[in-house]
């Protein structure tokens, strides 16, 4: 019994050697690749980490680069925020600006329409003007033209009057000639006249009641308080004076019951007539 | 009393070749942590 065991023991002791065998040898044959395999590894791990470390310091200097990014980002954005800012104040007060230019430009425009409507109805009333003054200057026309025909009536009466008072005198010339024959035949002149001569005429006093003078200025008419009433007639001749002195010659060329209408003989002026002057027919008694 | 068997049988053999192949084995241990650069004491 006992080499029954025994030989059991020695057949398991041979077993179990020669697969102790076995497993040392496969250890060793495969414990080559294992290591290369382990080698190839830590190659590959370093790789990775060196990778992973250059990925680290990449990801730090792009964090650096993102945080500088960033913190420029932040200083623009604020810039932009104030700068957004500034404009959106500047647009308030364009927009104040905007709703105070429109206000004072329907301001203007109905300053506009009231002076429109003022420009078109002066103008209407610069058309009626321009219509009288056409009519006007028509009428100026018209006047020139009956100026220019009085003008000529003047100029013809001028000249009647020239060729009256030529008349005149070469009557008068005659007058002298025949009275030098009256009295070349012993005849006065006015013997056998009328009544009506100076030396019957009376005298009569009166006032210079009023006086106006013509435009030119060249004739002057007296109005007198004696007339008709007072045997005053037309074409009398009146003396003026005033006081003691003589101041001109008046002829009669109206008459009126209380009045008469004289015009001062220029050239017999010696001073200006004045309201309450003293009016006679002749002088002395 | 019995004698003793001088004579080597079978299972001495076998003995044999199990120390042997203990030996082959160890040495093949050896081997293989050396390659690790495993050195003795």
């Amino acid at each position: 019994m006992n080499n029954i065991v025994g030989k059991m023991l020695i057949v398991l002791n041979l077993v179990f050697c020669i697969l102790f065998m076995c497993f040392a040898g496969a250890v060793y044959t495969f414990a080559g690749a294992w290591k290369d395999k382990a080698l190839d590894l830590e190659g590959r791990l370093e790789v990775a980490q060196k990778a992973t470390e250059d990925a680290n310091s990449a990801r730090d200097r792009e964090t650096k680069q993102l945080n500088a990014l960033l913190s420029a980002a932040t200083s623009e954005r604020d810039l932009v925020k104030a700068q957004l800012q500034d404009a959106q104040t500047a647009d308030a007060s364009s927009r104040a600006q905007l709703a105070q230019a429109e206000q004072e430009r329907d301001k203007a425009l109905a300053d506009a329409e009231v002076a429109s409507t003022e420009a078109s109805a002066r103008v209407a009333e610069a058309e009626v003007l321009n219509k009288e003054v056409q009519s006007l200057r028509d009428r100026i026309n018209q006047l020139i033209q009956r100026a220019r025909t009085t003008e000529d009536s003047l100029l013809d009466l001028q000249g009647r009057l020239a060729s009256a008072e030529k008349r005149e005198t070469d009557l008068l010339a005659d007058n002298g000639k025949l009275r030098d024959q009256l009295r070349s035949n012993d005849i006065e002149p006015g013997e056998f006249g009328d009544s009506s001569t100076e030396e019957g005429v009376a005298r009569v006093d009166g006032f210079v009641e009023g006086l106006i003078r013509n435009q030119a200025r060249t004739q002057e008419l007296v109005q007198i308080t004696i007339g008709s009433d007072d045997k005053i007639r037309k074409d009398m001749s009146m003396i003026v004076y005033r006081g003691g002195n003589y101041i001109c010659e008046a002829r009669v060329i109206k008459v009126y019951p209380d009045k008469a209408i004289c015009v001062v003989d220029e050239k017999t002026r010696t001073d200006t007539i004045e309201r309450g002057d003293n009016v006679t027919t002749k002088l002395g008694s | 009393m019995s004698q003793p068997n001088s004579d080597p049988n079978i299972y001495d053999g076998l003995m044999f070749v199990a120390l042997s192949a203990v030996v082959v084995g160890i040495i093949f241990l050896v081997m293989a942590l050396g390659q690790y650069g495993w050195s003795g004491p």
